[in-house]
């Protein structure tokens, strides 16, 4: 018990010695602090009125819109239930698309597992944003307004497709290792061999996942704002580009509005992008670096031919 | 052969090592230094971890990150190759220095024509397309291979043809040295014979010279002029084959001799060598064998060895160069008497027939269909085999790769599906493949693994290897009983003090100690038959012993035990009864004895000939 | 070149798979309004009543296409199976009702034509967007953990956050509002001739090069991945041990990196559809995204439909050109050795 305590510290000190992922990890920190503070605190209330259209200045740090609101404010206001959607989809997805990959992966060959493929291609052609539009307008036709969880879901159940097929194909690699093989021939169970097993070796992949679904969650969360049918039940960085739109912004020369509205959608990228960095080396242990100690020290090493002195 | 002005290569005090993930070094080759001559075949044989490798690497300068090179040189024509520039090493690499890496048929380019491979190669180096072409073709037929292989991809070759495409490819230009590098793991026993006949040919009718690698001491007394024996970063001991085989003067090399089986000259207990190689963090004083070796004195703890010349050609770096080995008596743990001890019997089930057939296989057939151009094509991977596997009785299954022993290994194991055949246990009817997914077929039959590398879970101890099956077949009662059992299983197979090993990690085990944990966990269900399926082709040789020895005692405890391999010399060590397969079929079936020193069929007298032995000459 | 045997079948396999997805696909799409809270249609049914008023259209012909889409949904007192063939066969005679903004016009007849402009500028920024996502791909992956790699990766994961429609914003900004060298709205054609062509292409540069930012990402990442595990493989140090120079060596490497990221196109044409569509929509470009977009506020649910179908097949076919593609072109997909 004590070494595998050792061992995990190790483990931990590892991760935490990357700073890619250190730099990720307080990007996203970043995002979501500003997302609680958005929802308890702006500078202004969101309904204030106040001169259309002004560029930013100290009152008005990021200006005002065209409808005289404080851009700050519907930042700040707007980018939790993004990060809601964004972060329910990335969990929903990787949830997903490693019980579908350690399944079909692990069954690979059997009838089973050409159903699993089937179903996964045939998601893999539904985009989620098209799927999201079309189930809001009928939802709209009925008068019954999406939920973020309806969202949530309705992006879910396409995304995890891609993801899917990756898991699959380590899981089914892993799975042809003698030492599956030779659980199996002490007669462990299944269920047993999956998730003690094949789980742990593939969970980088899914906390991968977890990223690119959360990715996906907010650019689809987005677009799909922007037909307008979501009817939405509080405000986001989505409804907030869809107003930019129809008041074509851009031929107005509004860069501050729509910077606003994607300043937290950039944190969050760029906070994605340094961790994707940083997990590649426990993807493949291959990549992992050796560093070079920054302190040389001199060895003597008698030979034959008298003591060579070296430095490492 | 020893006139200096033959000196093709000459490697001066080479010290190298690999930085680890935590900042600290460890020493693979410490002040090495030899020649290479010209028109010669040198071995460096040693086994995994002293640092071979590393040392041909170094020579090459291709040693990357996290491995380098601290100091020596390794000249060439009067310079150095470890200080040469980029450019004049690239001019040097396959024009007069070619090196072939391990696994190199694993590593042509899988997207390219062989063919358009080596052009590229050629080109590289200045040689346009007609040159090329005709040099390609030289050097296929050279090694024997036809010329439409120009056209096809690595991927539809079969690994002995992907080797003998690679050793075309070093000789392409008519280097001056060829450097191998463990050029034959992985392939079929006599694929690897004829490829070294044929390159051993090819070497004294062309007068280049080949420094090969390799950790199997027996192949290369048969293939190689000088050897040179590697231990945990130096060479201890150098010499021609004939002065090592006959006279053996560091205790390392006088064990390893001892430690392989050999067909020509029968040996009845073969030597095993207990411990591991020192992994070199630091540089301690004192002969580096010491720990492991049976002729020690107090003086080699203190002071390093020198070299001792016995002769022109002969260097022992030994204080005991110059006494005979085979008349010092050795201590037990060298001979490995494993103790049964509390175990009488394993299995707990005794056996129904009276005549003791544990397994009985009657006319097994596996057939694929795959399609060749356009027909489809039956292969009968094993075609009509039948025999029985009794207890206390070790059956050899012999022959070389894509035979059809694995295929029947995995059947047996429950792994695979027959096509068609019966199988019976103990009498009972096993014959449906899934009966063969039951608990109480796996209760009974258990299998050990080729690579033991791969046969253990990298996340999980040793001892949950050994707990899980006995919890899963109910083998105890409770906590206690479960860690005695666990103890008890780790002492049977060699593994001492057993605690020790309890919370030890698959990469922190050695080989050898992979495959005794292996042993440990099938042998947990308490089976009736064991199926050993290459158990010690991916040891080294002073390790195999033991692997070997510990699979002679389970005889002893009433188990059936199908031993597969494609070594025909282990067999003659521990098996009663031995089977050759050909194709599917098995050809010659018998008492070991009668069939290895009185071979009838065609095949058998092949594999005996291609059998790695150190009284042989290629 | 020579197909072995044991391609063809595989491939033929793959086609099988692709069309038994086919059918779940539309099967899906003819479950799906079925399994909408039933007074949605009941509100379609009121509107289009309305539609009598509204759109001055011929009663009769209202009454006719309520009819129709009360025995579409379900509404009639027919069995389901009836239903489904009723609608596949509508699906192979290319029938798929008639839309009610554009009353009587067919569905099809809107959305093919609008959907193959639209597919235009897909396809041309999907490809771009491989080529060059692939080139840098590349360069993030020799330079791993350097300041370019992280400035690559950085870089493309916010252009990935960013849709389309944003990135276009700005570009628009900068160029056409500012820099007035990019027309700002789609160019009236009265007839194609050389100048027209040319505002044509010159309207649709920051169109396409904002969709080629948007989509980079996919391509950027998969490529870097590949090749970080191929820089590692055993041929690459082989061909270094035959002495072959950097330079080859990094062709190799491109060569067999760029290969599996075909696949990538597999999982980006999705989300190019949905771009494309967003940008048709800001930029007002008479393509799907128009009348998409119009569908949707108009509750127009006959043309929903359409489009949701058709655009599941193109990208059904997409993927399955890709794949193909991939499996001819590469030999490690083809099989095996004897």
């Amino acid at each position: 018990m004590k070494r595998e305590f050792a061992l995990s510290i190790s483990k931990v000190k590892v991760i935490t010695k990357n700073k890619f992922i250190a730099i990720g990890v307080a990007l996203l920190l970043l995002d979501i602090i500003l997302g609680i503070i958005g929802s308890i605190w702006t500078p202004y209330s969101v309904n204030a009125s106040f001169s259309f259209s002004e560029p930013p200045s100290w009152k008005h740090l990021l200006g005002t819109d065209a409808y005289g609101h404080d851009v700050l404010s519907e930042m700040l206001h707007d980018t939790l239930p993004t990060l809601e959607v964004g972060f329910g989809v990335g969990a929903l997805v990787a949830l997903l698309s490693t019980i579908i990959g350690l399944l079909g992966g692990y069954y690979a060959g059997k009838t089973a597992s050409i159903i699993i493929d089937i179903i996964t291609i045939t998601v893999l052609t539904i985009p989620g944003v098209i799927l999201l539009v079309v189930v809001s307008s009928y939802f709209r036709v009925a008068n019954i307004s999406v939920s973020y969880g309806i969202t949530i879901l309705s992006l879910s159940i396409v995304g995890w497709a891609f993801g899917a097929r990756q898991i699959r194909s380590q899981v089914l690699s892993l799975s042809n290792r003698e030492y599956i093989i030779a659980s199996k021939l002490i007669g462990e169970k299944s269920y047993t061999i999956i998730f003690t097993q094949l789980l742990p070796p593939i969970l980088p992949l899914t906390f991968a996942q977890f990223l690119f679904g959360t990715l996906y969650g907010v650019l689809s969360l987005v677009t799909a704002e922007f037909w307008g049918v979501l009817p939405a039940t509080s405000s986001n960085l989505g409804t907030m580009l869809a107003f930019i739109s129809t008041n074509a912004a851009y031929v107005s020369n509004q860069w501050w509005w729509i910077l606003g509205a994607i300043i937290p959608i950039i944190i969050l990228g760029t906070g994605i992008g340094f961790l994707n960095i940083g997990i590649d080396e426990f993807v493949d242990p291959r990549l992992r670096e050796i560093k070079l100690p920054q302190v040389r020290r001199i060895v003597k090493i008698p030979t034959d031919n008298g003591v060579i002195e070296v430095s490492i | 052969m020893s006139n200096v002005n033959d000196i093709l290569l000459s490697v001066r005090n080479l010290t190298a090592g690999y930085y680890t993930p935590t900042g600290g070094f460890y020493f693979a080759v410490t002040g090495v230094s030899f020649d290479v001559f010209k028109n010669e075949i040198l071995a460096i044989v040693g086994e995994s971890g002293c640092g071979k490798s590393t040392l041909a690497l170094s020579i090459y300068n291709n040693l990357h990150s996290p491995g380098k090179v601290l100091s020596g040189e390794v000249l060439f024509e009067g310079k150095d190759l470890l200080k040469m520039s980029k450019e004049e090493l690239r001019s040097i690499r396959m024009t007069r220095i070619s090196f072939v890496p391990q696994y190199a048929m694993d590593s042509l380019d899988p997207v390219t024509k062989i063919g358009d491979f080596m052009k590229m190669a050629l080109r590289e180096h200045g040689y346009g397309e007609l040159e090329a072409e005709k040099l390609i073709r030289e050097k296929l037929s050279l090694m024997r291979l036809p010329p439409e292989v120009v056209n096809m991809y690595p991927l539809e070759l079969s690994g002995g043809m992907r080797q003998r495409v690679v050793l075309a490819t070093s000789m392409l230009l008519n280097p001056d040295l060829i450097i191998l590098d463990e050029p034959t793991t992985g392939l079929d026993v006599i694929v690897q014979y004829e490829i070294l006949r044929d390159l051993k040919i090819i070497q004294r009718k062309l007068g280049f010279s080949i420094l090969i690698i390799s950790h199997d001491l027996p192949l290369m007394m048969m293939f190689a002029d000088r050897i040179a024996v590697m231990y945990a970063g130096e060479i201890v001991e150098i010499g021609s084959k004939n002065e090592l085989l006959d006279n053996p003067r560091h205790p390392y090399t006088y064990l390893l001799l001892n430690s392989v089986p050999s067909i020509i000259k029968r040996r009845e207990v073969l030597l095993s060598i207990p411990g591991n190689p020192p992994l070199l963090t630091s540089i301690e004083p004192g002969c580096r064998f010491y720990d492991r070796c049976p002729f020690r004195l107090s003086q080699c703890k203190e002071e390093l060895p020198r070299y001792i010349k016995l002769s022109e050609t002969h260097h022992s770096k030994c204080f005991r160069a110059n006494e005979n080995f085979s008349s010092l008596t050795l201590k037990p743990e060298y001979y490995e008497e494993l103790n049964i001890g509390g175990y009488k019997s394993i299995t707990s089930a005794p056996s129904v027939g009276s005549d003791g057939v544990a397994l009985s296989v009657r006319d097994l057939h596996k057939v694929y269909t795959v399609w060749r151009g356009l027909r489809r094509i039956k292969i009968y991977a094993v075609n009509g085999v039948s025999f029985n596997l009794r207890r206390g009785v070790i059956t050899a299954l012999v022959g070389g790769s894509g035979h059809g022993k694995s295929t029947i290994a995995k059947i047996i194991a429950g792994i695979e599906k027959q096509t068609s055949g019966s199988i019976f246990l103990d009498g009972k009817d096993f014959s449906k493949p899934s009966s063969r997914s039951t608990m109480e077929y796996r209760s009974k039959v258990q299998m050990v693994f080729q690579d033991p590398y791969s046969s253990l879970d990298p996340r999980h101890t040793v001892e949950w290897h050994i707990r899980r099956p006995l919890i899963i077949h109910g083998k105890v009662k409770n906590e206690n009983d479960l860690k005695q059992r666990v103890v008890n299983l780790l002492t049977l197979v060699g593994l001492k003090p057993p605690e020790k090993y309890l919370n030890r990690y698959p990469h922190e085990l050695s080989g050898g100690e992979r495959q005794r944990v292996s042993i440990a966990r099938a042998l947990a269900v308490e089976p009736a038959v064991l199926i050993a399926d290459e158990p010690v082709s991916m040891l080294d040789a002073s390790v195999r012993a033991g692997i070997l020895n510990v699979l002679k005692m389970l005889r002893n405890l009433n188990l059936a035990i199908l031993y597969i391999t494609h070594d025909l010399a282990t067999v003659s060590y521990i098996a009663d009864e031995v089977m050759v397969i050909y194709n599917g079929q098995i050809v010659e079936k018998g008492d070991v004895k009668e069939v290895i020193y009185n071979p009838k069929h065609e095949y058998t007298k092949r594999l005996i000939e291609a059998v790695p032995d150190p009284y042989k000459e290629l | 070149m020579k197909l072995p045997i044991q391609t063809i079948i595989n491939v033929t396999k793959r086609i099988a798979i692709y069309l038994a997805a086919f059918f779940v696909a539309i099967t899906v799409n003819f479950i799906l309004p079925r399994l909408m809270p039933g007074s949605a249609l009941i509100t379609l049914l009121s509107m289009l009543q309305g539609a009598i008023g509204e759109y001055g259209a011929n009663s009769a012909l209202v009454s006719a296409e309520i009819k129709q889409i009360e025995e579409a949904f379900g509404l009639t007192p027919q069995p389901w199976y009836i239903q489904y063939a009723d609608y596949i066969k509508g699906i192979f005679t290319g029938n798929l009702g008639a839309s009610i903004t554009f009353y009587p016009t067919n569905v099809a007849k809107i959305v093919f034509p609008s959907m193959i402009w639209s597919m235009g500028l897909v396809v041309v920024s999907s490809i771009v967007a491989f080529f060059l996502g692939s080139w840098l791909g590349s360069i993030a992956a020799i330079k791993r953990r350097s300041v370019t790699d992280a400035v690559i990766v950085v870089v493309i994961s916010i252009l990935a956050t960013i849709p389309a429609f944003v990135i276009i914003m700005y570009l628009e900004m900068g160029f056409s509002v500012n820099l007035k060298i990019v027309e700002l709205t789609f160019p009236n054609i009265k007839s194609m001739n050389l100048k027209t062509f040319l505002s044509l292409l010159n309207f649709y540069s920051v169109p396409v090069a904002g969709m080629v930012l948007s989509l980079l990402s996919g391509f950027v990442l998969g490529m870097r991945n590949n090749m970080l595990h191929t820089l590692r493989d055993n041929y690459v140090y082989y061909a270094e041990l035959l002495g072959l120079s950097e330079n080859t060596i990094r062709k190799i490497v491109y060569r067999n990196s760029i290969l599996p990221n075909i696949t990538g196109i597999t999982l980006i044409i999705g989300l190019a559809i949905s771009a494309a569509l967003t940008v048709e929509g800001l930029l007002t470009i008479p393509g799907a995204g128009y009348f998409f977009g119009l569908s949707l506020t108009s509750r127009d649910l006959p043309l929903i439909q359409g489009y949701f179908l058709v655009i599941v097949v193109l990208l059904l076919v997409s993927i399955a050109i890709a794949e193909i593609l991939y499996g001819l072109l590469d030999p490690r997909a083809r099989g095996g050795a004897s």
